[in-house]
C-alpha cells in the first residue's frame, strides 16, 4: 500500500493526460462526424465519394496503425506534429469516421413526412435541417455517443505506444522502473474504472431520454 | 387573397382562353405532365386547370394518381414530362424542376395537409403554427404568437396551444396541422387523405373544420379523399382518375348521381357496399 500511495502522483498525472486526451479528441470527433454526417448527405458524387473513403478506411483499418503511420510515416514525407498533436488528430479523425456514421443514419431515421412538412412550409433547405430534421435526430444519437465517449476513454492508451505519457504509459515506465506490475496494473486498471464512472451514469440517463423528452411525455387528453 | 375574387365561375374551365390575363390566370394548371416510377407511369400525360377559389375533389381507386397530382404540385416530386403552373409561373417545364430561387416564390402560395399530419413532435402546437411564420417570413414573435393563437382558436383548440403533438388525439392534431399551413397564408390548400389515419370519431371535427375554411375563404382547394361524402360536399368539381388519367370530371350532383363513364360508375358502385 505504501508503494502505491508513492507512485499515485505520477499515476495521477498520467490519468489527467488520459482525461485531456479524451475530451480533446472527443471534441474534435463531434465536430468531425457532424462536418462528414451532414456533408455526406449532399447529393454530389464529388462531396460523398470522399468522404465514403474517408469513412471506410479509419474504419476498417487498426487504430493502432493509423497512429503508427500519422506519427512514423508522415513526418519521412517532411509532415510533423507534436505526439500529443498526432495521437489526438488520430483518434479524433477515427472516431469521427464512425460517429459521422451514427450522424447519418440517425438523420435518415427521421420520419420522411417531417421534411415533407417543412418543403411544404416553404422552408429553405437549410432551415429545414436546422429547425426540423437534427433537432429531431439528435436524441436518436445520444446513447450511441456515449457508449463512443466510453470507446474513446479506453482508446487513449493506445497513444501510450507513440510516447505519450497518459495513465498506461506512465504506468508502463514506473514498472519499468519500480518493478511491481501487480500493485501498478492493478491501480491502473482502478482509475480506469474510476475515470468511466461519469460515462456510465451519463449513458444511463442517455438512454432513458433517447427518444426525445417529448416523447415520453403522458397524454393529458 | 385580394386576388382571390371568384373570377371564374365555379367549376367553370378556362380552356377555351388560351391567352388570359394575369387576374385570371388559373391558380394550377398541368400540361401535358407524366410521372414515372421506374416502369411505373402514375400520371400519364395529364393536363388539368383550377381556378382560383375553385374547390376540387380527386377522387378513384388507390394508385391512380391522385396522392402524386398534389406531391407534383408542392413539390414534394418532380414530373418526368411535361409543365406545371401556379398562378402562371412554372414549378417546373419539360419535366425537369427548375430552381429553387424560382419555386419559392410560387410554393410560398401552396399549403399542404397530410394524412399522417406530419406535426414536429419536438414543438407544441402553438410552436408548430408558430414555426414557419417566424423562420420562413421573418414575422415578429408576438405577431406569430397572436396568429397562431388565433388559428387555433378558429380549428378550435385555443386552449391545447401548449401541448405537444403526442399529448393530443389524431384529430386534435390534425387541426392543428390545418392551422400550421394556414399560417402561411396559403392560395391554394392541398388536403391529402386527411380522414384516412382517424379514427370514425374524429373524422367530423377535422371535416367541419374544412368546410368553415371552404365557406370562409376564398382559397383554391384541391382534396384528395375517400370521404365520397366530403367529395361531394366540399367541391365545385370532381375529377374521377384511374391509371394517372382523368377518367371523367364534373359537377359534384351530376357525377354522383349519374356519371357517363362506367368505370366512374363501377368505381361509386364499389365504394358505396
Amino acid at each position: 500500500m505504501d508503494f502505491v500511495l508513492q507512485i499515485y502522483p505520477a499515476l495521477l498525472r498520467g490519468a489527467l493526460v488520459t482525461v485531456l486526451l479524451t475530451v480533446m479528441s472527443g471534441a474534435a470527433a463531434l465536430a468531425v462526424g457532424f462536418a462528414v454526417g451532414l456533408a455526406r448527405l449532399i447529393p454530389s458524387r464529388w462531396v460523398s465519394v470522399p468522404l465514403t473513403i474517408y469513412v471506410e478506411v479509419f474504419r476498417n483499418t487498426s487504430s493502432l496503425v493509423q497512429i503508427f503511420y500519422f506519427f512514423f510515416v508522415l513526418p519521412l514525407v517532411g509532415i510533423r506534429f507534436e505526439a500529443f498533436t498526432t495521437g489526438c488528430a488520430v483518434l479524433a479523425l477515427n472516431f469521427g469516421a464512425y460517429l459521422s456514421e451514427v450522424v447519418r443514419s440517425a438523420i435518415l431515421s427521421v420520419d420522411k413526412g417531417q421534411y415533407h412538412a417543412a418543403v411544404a412550409l416553404n422552408m429553405p433547405v437549410l432551415l429545414r435541417y436546422r429547425r426540423i430534421i437534427i433537432p429531431q435526430a439528435i436524441p436518436v444519437m445520444l446513447p450511441a455517443f456515449g457508449n463512443y465517449a466510453l470507446e474513446m476513454l479506453k482508446a487513449t492508451s493506445l497513444v501510450s505506444l507513440i510516447t505519450i505519457t497518459e495513465l498506461t504509459f506512465s504506468g508502463a515506465q514506473l514498472v519499468q522502473f519500480y518493478g511491481h506490475p501487480t500493485e501498478i496494473y492493478l491501480s491502473i486498471f482502478v482509475i480506469y474504472l474510476i475515470l468511466a464512472i461519469p460515462f456510465i451514469v451519463l449513458n444511463r440517463n442517455l438512454e432513458k431520454r433517447a427518444g426525445g423528452k417529448w416523447k415520453t411525455r403522458v397524454p393529458t387528453t | 387573397m385580394v386576388m382571390g375574387i371568384a373570377v371564374i365561375p365555379k367549376g367553370g374551365h378556362v380552356l377555351d382562353k388560351l391567352e388570359s390575363p394575369a387576374s385570371e390566370l388559373p391558380a394550377v394548371e398541368f400540361v401535358e405532365v407524366s410521372k414515372s416510377f421506374g416502369a411505373l407511369r402514375v400520371i400519364d400525360n395529364l393536363s388539368l386547370r383550377i381556378g382560383r377559389s375553385e374547390r376540387v375533389s380527386l377522387i378513384g381507386p388507390s394508385g391512380s394518381g391522385k396522392t402524386t397530382i398534389l406531391r407534383l404540385l408542392m413539390t414534394l416530386e418532380k414530373p418526368s414530362e411535361g409543365t406545371i403552373k401556379v398562378f402562371g409561373g412554372a414549378l417546373s417545364a419539360g419535366g425537369r424542376g427548375l430552381r429553387e430561387s424560382d419555386v419559392a416564390p410560387l410554393r410560398a402560395k401552396i399549403g399542404m395537409v397530410f394524412q399522417q399530419f406530419n406535426l414536429f413532435p419536438h414543438m407544441t402546437a402553438l410552436a408548430n403554427v408558430m414555426e414557419a411564420p417566424v423562420q420562413v417570413l421573418r414575422m415578429p414573435k408576438p405577431d406569430a404568437k397572436a396568429l397562431a393563437e388565433s388559428l387555433l382558436e378558429r380549428v378550435g383548440l385555443k386552449e391545447k396551444g401548449a401541448s405537444y403533438p403526442s399529448e393530443l388525439s389524431g384529430g386534435q392534431q390534425q387541426r392543428v396541422a390545418i392551422a400550421r399551413a394556414l399560417a402561411m397564408k396559403p392560395q391554394i390548400m392541398l388536403f391529402d387523405e386527411i380522414t384516412s389515419a382517424l379514427d370514425p370519431e374524429v373524422i367530423g371535427e377535422v371535416l367541419d373544420v374544412v368546410h368553415s375554411l371552404a365557406h370562409e375563404t376564398k382559397m383554391a382547394m384541391l382534396v384528395v379523399t375517400h370521404e365520397m361524402g366530403f367529395a361531394r360536399d366540399i367541391a365545385d368539381r370532381v375529377i374521377f382518375m384511374e391509371k394517372g388519367r382523368i377518367v371523367e370530371e364534373g359537377k359534384p350532383a351530376k357525377l354522383f348521381a349519374s356519371p357517363d363513364n362506367v368505370r366512374t360508375k363501377a368505381f361509386l358502385n364499389a365504394v358505396k357496399r
